[in-house]
């Protein structure tokens, strides 16, 4: 008897819809689901050559520069403050309406 | 008048002389856009009227007989993710439409008050994920030099106005090669800071460990002279530095090694390229300068390191388009709903696909064999630029495998458009400053360029240097 083994796909249908709920973004056709599913596929596999590089004892860098982390007074800078409100939608009595949270 | 000579340098002179006002400049440029633009997409909008307002401000500075300032008069392109206080930023998505920028990012405060007159918002991939400015939500960019092709991506608007002569220099963002691709397929130059060397207050973020502002133009002059103006330490972006060095003394170019990667001309150049490559060298050889021949081995894994790491961060950047504040979807009865539907409809398809793909990354059974892979190998990479440099002053390489490709030609196929950026996502990778300066005396083939990398805040090296090729 031959066994024939499947090869396992890295991403799978469930995973993709999965994914779409993690990152908030509707999928809104079925073409586009099949296309990102094989787009991911490929794209996975690519990455499975990262796998031969020896990385132990490698201390992995988080950053793009060398920097120590940068503190400062708690206190609003002349710039971060007071704007922005104009591109809100919605709003009432200064504050941003959005719609319920829950089911109603 | 005839802009198509111009540099800032003759720019500044002209001005001084009295050959010609801002005004007539900037509307030379401004007619210049009108002409061409319907076809090139270089720009998503023009801002005539402020134009011409601080145009006129520099010419009256000038009748004034005050100093000029470093950028007076200078048009300038800005891609359309680097805010403008008061005008629409929409880094090209449908989901920011309309939206407006309720203050100037540092450049553009910076520019502003050096004097430059700001044209217009330039066409980019949809947040600057793309390497031939085909996934603009507003159309694809075309290569002043050849219609049929791609200008390059992400900032395919601001290196196509500086070629097609619609601006004098421009403003562009670069995370794994977007300003530097672009301008080797336009013919001209396009440099990306050190990490750390320009603030990014005000860019719409894609991947913040590898996002840098830098400039495009005509001349390295030139551009060194935009550098000058908008680099430097920021309160508003904790990354930036105050690190300026002299540059490298060329004086006795024999003093000089610049380096060659082995890995970067094991094949995979098209012949064109490889040519005006190898005619290069020859020059800078002839000139005195040492070449060496060096390894940095872990290049061969750029691409996926590069790919992870950005996705992962372009997932976390891209949460705050969600509808609340911006960009919403009307329809939706529920916030999920509003979420899913607003993200679902406004964003494209390379960028759905980017988010989708930092969700799997960093998701909980994948994080340590994806991200917390690439960010080690990302350390070896690194690494392999420090031992270079301890050999080296410089290293010299192709920005591009190609010349610009065709309209259409790699949208089918993602690993082939990521290869695009094979030659320039190191320097992001590493932190390093790099810079594409087009390869001299082609005459009206396509476009080649070619890329100098220096050790960390060495920027003024790459100038130095490529000023130099200029002269030869």
């Amino acid at each position: 008897m031959i066994a024939i083994v499947m090869e396992k796909k890295p991403i799978d249908k469930e995973t993709l819809l999965h994914l779409s709920k993690l990152s908030r973004i509707m999928i809104s056709s079925p073409e586009q689901e099949e296309k990102l599913l094989r787009d991911a596929e490929n794209i996975l596999r690519y990455f499975e050559e990262l796998r031969q590089v020896e990385t132990e004892g490698v201390t992995p860098i988080y950053g793009g520069g060398e920097l120590e982390n940068r503190v400062r007074d708690d206190e609003a800078l002349p710039k971060l403050t007071g704007f922005g409100y104009e591109n809100f939608p919605e709003t009432k009595d200064n504050y941003l309406v959005v719609p319920p949270v829950r089911d109603k | 008048m005839d802009t198509r000579d111009l540099t800032i340098e003759k720019l500044k002179a002209g001005l001084l002389a009295k050959d010609f006002s801002a005004e007539e400049v900037t509307a030379s440029y401004l007619k210049e856009i009108g002409d061409k633009n319907p076809i090139i997409n270089a720009y998503l909008e023009t801002f005539s009227e402020s134009a011409i307002l601080s145009a006129k401000e520099t010419d009256k500075r000038i009748a004034g007989g005050l100093p000029l300032r470093p950028m007076d008069g200078v048009p300038f392109a800005f891609k359309d993710n680097l805010l403008i206080k008061g005008e629409v930023a929409s880094s090209a998505s449908k989901i920011l439409s309309g939206y407006r920028a309720a203050y100037d990012a540092t450049v553009t405060e910076k520019l502003k008050s050096a004097g430059a007159v700001i044209l217009g918002r330039a066409n980019m991939d949809e947040f600057a994920m793309g390497s031939s400015t085909e996934n603009s939500a507003y159309g694809v960019v075309k290569n002043p030099w050849n219609y049929e092709c791609v200008a390059g991506g992400s900032s395919g608007g601001s290196a196509a106005a500086t070629a097609g002569n619609m601006a004098l220099a421009a403003l562009g963002s670069d995370t794994g090669g977007s300003i530097r691709l672009p301008a080797a397929f336009c013919g001209v130059v396009g440099m990306k800071p050190t990490y750390g060397q320009v603030s990014r207050f005000g860019l719409m973020a894609m991947a913040s460990s590898l996002d840098q502002i830098g400039p495009f133009a005509k001349t390295v002059s030139d551009a060194e002279d935009i550098f000058s103006v908008i680099r430097g330490k920021d309160a508003y972006d904790a990354t930036t530095e105050d690190k300026d060095f002299a540059p490298i003394d060329l004086s006795d170019p024999s003093r000089v090694t610049i380096g060659i990667p082995k890995e970067y001309f094991v094949g995979g150049l098209d012949k064109e390229t490889e040519g005006a490559i190898q005619d290069t060298i020859e020059i800078f050889k002839k000139a005195g300068f040492r070449f060496k021949e060096i390894s940095l081995p872990h290049s061969k894994h750029a691409l996926s390191v590069y790919y992870i790491i950005m996705f992962a961060e372009v997932s976390t950047n891209l949460e705050r388009y969600d509808g609340i504040r911006y960009g919403r979807d009307i329809s939706a009865d529920s916030l999920l709903d509003l979420y899913m539907k607003t993200r679902g409809e406004g964003f494209g398809e390379e960028t759905k696909r980017r988010a989708l793909m930092g969700s799997f990354v960093l998701s909980a059974g994948h994080y340590d064999a994806y991200y917390t892979k690439a960010q080690k190998v990302r350390a070896l990479i690194r690494q392999d630029f420090t031992e270079a440099f301890k050999e080296v002053d410089l290293i010299f390489a192709p920005t591009s495998p190609t010349t610009a490709f065709k309209i259409g030609e790699k949208t089918d196929d993602p690993i082939k458009m990521y290869l695009s950026d094979i030659f320039t996502m190191t320097a992001n990778l590493s932190g390093v400053p790099a810079i594409s300066v087009p390869v001299g005396g082609r005459g009206e083939k396509m476009p080649v360029g070619f890329q100098l990398i220096a050790p960390h805040f060495r920027d003024r090296d790459l100038f130095a240097v490529g000023k130099f090729y200029e002269s030869l």
